[in-house]
């Protein structure tokens, strides 16, 4: 009996290992099956709303257009808004048009479309997204990289951070803290937060993590878009502290990296565009949506600060990054 | 002084100016998100590539060459601390004084374009007919003052200059533009960048057509002859004569790791300035082409740790020149010139060059660099046609008629048909010994077929002292390989070629602070010594390895964005050279220099700059017994409106808006006595239109 009993187990093991591969493959195949139908899908016609502005600020905008078109199989009608334009301009536009959905790119169009109600699906892209926007149910991409990832560059770079500290205004930035929550536990950090009210709150905040002791297994992510954090006056004193007292800094603002911070993530803005697509035919198809943080980024890093902090950065690791600053003729 | 009150009442002005406009939502959101405009740039793939060795550097963009409202390179230069364009006599080509380092053929001062030398091996200078340099393809100016042989071989040795023109990122679509103004001034050109066939193709045509300032000359060497003979040949009183037509093309291919560039610069009718001979010719006039050609294979990975680049490059340059050296009805002692003395010299010359260098990765805290190449230099014709022969008579030249123009180019030309060959390798590594700090030690070693072996060092020792401040140490050796007009002169018995010459070298100390007190306003400093040596000299008659020079200084800018709208750049630059077998001043350049400029944007559309440029100090070289050469002030003003409709922009500049007048040093002991005139004040306009 106890042979039977040490027989049927490993073979009940063995069974149920294959059946949750099995379906973990026909969900994998499911999903990429239903990828490919969705862009596949013709029927689908998507207006693009993008801010008409001078370079070199325009050019962020054509490489997303670039890829919403590259993963779009219907018609997209594009949309330039400028400055003159009314909220019942994006109204009767659509009315227009008639599209399916609709891709509303930039920060400034987000006041334009609060009042649309139409038979179409919005979908926000490049833009800052509040606690107060994610509660009302839009959907869409941030333009604040996934903490996540970020999180993931910076064990890669300092396996012995243990602890992650975050000074925030939870009513701006409370959504992406949760997230960054999770996703800390996942990697084995334990996010330390710090929520303020106010600049001056931040500035004491700050200045007690830098005075902080055993800076080898902390690090401190800087936010991007968040009223507490003065890029003026706070952030310099911010970075020359780390400095002093050899902080590792991470920042979700690409060019904190330029000012001294150690690592960030900038949009791939091609990809993004991408995204945004799929994002938006999975919505037409019946998905909910939801605002998401960026998953497509680039990476950014200042060899000043690696060097100073005595971190070593391979030669590959160094070319995985798109953005090294200083420039070397600063070096 | 009144000048310089009125422009810094403009610049305040600007600063206090209320506020007509904020940036949109959609701008601020990505400032937000990727800080400001600059970083814009860089992260949507207009890279800049890296120097190659720590040094005093400036970088000017292509974004502050057109808010300055420049119309070639000589504009842009002027504003680098340090450096002051100056002018010959002869076709008034360019003299880049860089830390009071002068000469008359300019030859201490390397220019590249995309990193390959321009410079001509006949005189050591960039052509006899360079005709400037238009500014619209340019993607960048890398301006290092100080020694860089270490890297770039010969001639980078008061400083180097190098000219990087724009690819395919750095070109929207079709641009096209024209500009005209004083002077009898037209420019146009028309660009494009795209992708061809999976190629990235830039290419760029720019024409000119000027007659050039023509500020007065009250008497040159002729009017010296005039009252000695009781001639009244000289062409002085009369303006200097500045006319010309170019026409400059590239194209920029690159798919992969391949590269692919040619261009074609060409000069017509480029008349001679105050004269080769220091009498204005308003008859002579020059033609210049020059082509050149390269490819380049660069393999970031080409083996585990090793990045490869290989080039190969060609450069012909041919320079033809029909002068009148001294006005019909010159008496030069041994007979009147009844055509005047013509000379019509020209120079031919091909360079074909080819350059290995490679980046080794695979040691942490080393970057290795190691480079070998080289260099065939080919001066494959030369011709002349005169009316004349030189004799010397008791120490001075005198011009013996010949009755006619005659062609001695197999008799008595004025140089020979001669080769070079040069072989280099070098070796690099920058060395991060501890943290903060990094040492670059650098060595190359060039053979040349006929001087021989040099070796020239480069040492930085560089500390990231603080958050703030970054700290350097440098020294490098760098030497200038005489030229063909050093060594094979033959037929003028005032410069006489010496075959044996030997390179003129430096050695540069220098110490360097960059300070970013914060982000927007950003400070850097310098301090200087060096010594040249083996300086090569007309020596009576014949050239030699005679003089040697040292000199000292310091260099400071400041760079302070004021607000979104407002940004103030400076800098002051004060050096002390002195010619070791006088003692005394160096001359020509100026101790101290001050540059001021101030870009201010009015609203979405408008935007105004205006700069300031004071030069003081010049002295005369011994012997030289005039006054001081004047100081001036020279104030220039830009308006420009972007986007005012689709695609379009526009601008109007006024150049030297007060009209001040300003003189370049002629020659010692002033056979032009009171020097060469500059241009008064010049209004442009400029319409472009770029067509995505």
């Amino acid at each position: 009996m106890s042979l039977n009993i040490k027989e049927d187990k490993p073979r009940f093991m063995c069974r149920n290992k294959i059946l949750k591969t099995l379906l973990l493959a026909i969900v994998i195949n499911m999903t990429a099956l239903a990828d490919d139908v969705l862009l596949a899908n013709p029927n689908y016609n998507i207006t693009v709303f993008y801010p008409e502005l001078r370079k070199p600020y325009s050019t962020f905008f054509e490489a997303i257009i670039d890829g919403i078109k590259e993963n779009t199989n219907g018609k997209v009608i594009l949309k330039p808004i400028s400055k003159s334009m009314q909220p019942s301009d994006i109204a009767r536009s659509l009315d227009e048009q008639k599209p399916d959905a609709a891709i509303l790119l930039g920060g400034g169009i987000k006041s334009l479309s609060s009042n649309l109600n139409g038979p179409y699906k919005l979908v926000y892209g490049a833009s800052f997204f509040s606690n107060k926007d994610i509660q009302s149910g839009l959907s869409g991409i941030s333009i604040t990289p996934d903490p996540g990832l970020l999180f993931s560059e910076l064990k890669k770079l300092s396996s012995t951070i243990k602890y992650i500290h975050v000074v925030y205004h939870p009513s701006s930035n409370g959504w992406l803290v949760k997230k960054a929550r999770k996703n800390a536990t996942t990697l084995g950090i334990r996010l330390v937060e710090h929520p303020v009210e106010s600049t001056q709150q931040a500035a004491t905040a700050y200045l007690k993590i830098a005075q902080m002791e055993n800076h080898a297994q902390t690090a401190l992510w800087l936010l991007q878009h968040d009223p507490t954090l003065d890029e003026k006056s706070l952030l310099p004193k911010i970075l020359a502290d780390a400095w002093q007292y050899e902080q590792l800094v991470i920042s979700s603002n690409p060019s904190h990296v330029k000012r001294g911070a150690l690592l960030s993530l900038l949009p791939d803005n091609n990809r993004l565009g991408r995204d945004l697509a799929k994002k938006t035919i999975r919505i037409l198809n019946g998905q909910q949506g939801k605002i998401e943080p960026m998953q497509s980024t680039l990476m950014a890093l200042n060899i000043r600060t690696a060097k100073h902090l005595s971190l070593t950065i391979t030669p590959s690791q160094e070319s995985r990054f798109t953005l090294i600053f200083p420039r070397k003729n600063n070096k | 002084m009144k000048n310089l009150l009125i422009a810094l009442l403009l610049t305040l002005f600007c600063t206090f100016a209320s506020p007509l406009f904020a940036f949109d939502d959609d701008e601020n959101t990505l400032a937000e998100a990727y800080g400001d405009e600059e970083f814009i740039y860089i992260a949507t793939g207009r890279k800049q590539t890296v120097s190659q060795a720590p040094a005093v550097a400036s970088i000017i963009s292509a974004k502050t060459i057109r808010q300055m409202g420049a119309r070639d390179i000589d504009e842009v230069l002027e504003t680098v601390p340090g450096l002051h364009v100056s002018y010959a006599a002869g076709g008034y080509n360019p003299i880049y004084q860089i830390r009071g380092i002068s000469s008359n053929v300019n030859s201490q001062v390397l220019m590249l374009i995309n990193g390959i030398p321009v410079t001509n091996i006949f005189a050591g200078d960039r052509s006899q007919a360079w005709g400037g340099m238009p500014i619209e393809n340019i993607s960048r100016i890398e301006v290092i003052r100080g020694p860089g042989s270490a890297i770039y071989g010969a001639d980078a040795f008061a400083g180097t200059i190098n000219i990087i023109t724009k690819n395919s990122t750095e070109i929207d679509g079709l641009e096209i533009g024209a500009s005209a103004g004083s002077f009898d001034e037209y420019r146009g050109w028309l660009q494009y960048g795209g992708d061809i066939s999976g190629w990235n193709t830039a290419f760029s045509a720019q024409i000119l057509d000027t007659h050039g300032q023509h500020e007065k000359v009250s008497s040159d060497l002729q009017t010296g002859l005039d009252s000695f003979f009781t001639t009244s040949a000289s062409k002085a009183p009369g303006s200097v004569n500045l006319g010309r037509q170019s026409l400059d093309t590239r194209i920029d291919i690159t798919k992969d790791k391949w590269q692919i560039r040619a261009g074609y610069q060409g000069r017509r009718n480029v008349e001679v300035g105050a004269g080769l001979f220091q009498a204005l010719d308003p008859s002579g006039e020059a033609d210049a082409d020059r082509y050149n050609a390269d490819v380049s294979y660069h393999n970031t990975d080409f083996v585990k740790n090793w990045d490869l680049k290989a080039q190969y490059s060609f450069f012909n340059t041919i320079t033809q020149s029909d002068l009148v050296l001294l006005p019909p009805g010159t008496n030069t002692g041994a007979g009147v010139f009844a055509n005047g003395a013509i000379a019509e010299p020209d120079v031919y010359e091909r360079h074909n060059r080819i350059d290995l260098s490679a980046f080794y990765t695979g040691l942490i805290d080393h970057d290795i660099r190691v480079g070998a190449g080289f260099h065939h230099q080919d001066q494959y014709k030369i011709e002349e046609k005169r009316n004349f022969n030189t004799l010397l008579f008791m120490g001075a030249p005198v011009l013996v008629p010949l009755g006619s123009v005659v062609d001695v180019s197999d008799t008595a030309p004025f140089n020979q048909e001669e080769t070079r060959k040069v072989f280099y390798g070098f070796v690099q590594d920058a060395w991060d010994f501890a943290p903060d700090w990094t040492l670059t030690a650098g060595l190359r070693y060039d053979h040349y077929s006929d001087f021989g072996s040099t070796i020239n060092p480069r040492l930085a020792l560089v500390w990231q002292s603080s958050y703030r401040l970054t700290s350097k140490l440098l020294y490098g050796r760098s030497f200038r390989a005489p030229s063909f007009a050093e060594q094979f002169n033959i037929n003028n018995p005032v410069a006489i070629g010496n075959p044996n010459l030997d390179p003129e070298t430096i050695d540069t100390y220098e110490m360097a602070f960059d300070y970013a007190a914060s982000e927007s306003l950003k400070i850097g400093f310098n301090v200087f010594y060096y010594k040249m040596e083996d300086i090569i000299r007309f020596n009576p008659t014949t050239a030699n390895n005679t003089g040697s020079q040292t000199g000292h200084g310091l260099e400071m800018e400041v760079s302070w964005k004021a607000s979104d709208r407002l940004a103030i750049n400076g800098n002051y630059a004060y050096q002390a050279s002195e010619d070791d077998d006088s003692n005394s001043d160096a001359a020509d350049a100026p101790q101290q220099q001050l540059y001021l400029r101030a870009n201010y944007q009015l609203n979405n559309v408008w935007s105004i700059n205006s700069q300031l440029n004071h030069v003081r100090d010049r002295k005369r070289a011994a012997g030289d017994l005039r006054p001081e050469i004047d100081d001036y002030t020279v104030v220039d003003l830009t308006l420009r409106a972007k986007e005012f409709a689709p695609g379009f922009e526009f601008a109007i500049s006024a150049k030297n808006l007060f009209d001040e007048t300003v003189k370049e040093p002629s020659l010692a002991p002033g056979l032009i006595p009171d020097d060469l005139p500059q241009a008064g004040r010049g209004i442009f306009v400029e319409l472009r239109k770029s067509i995505n």
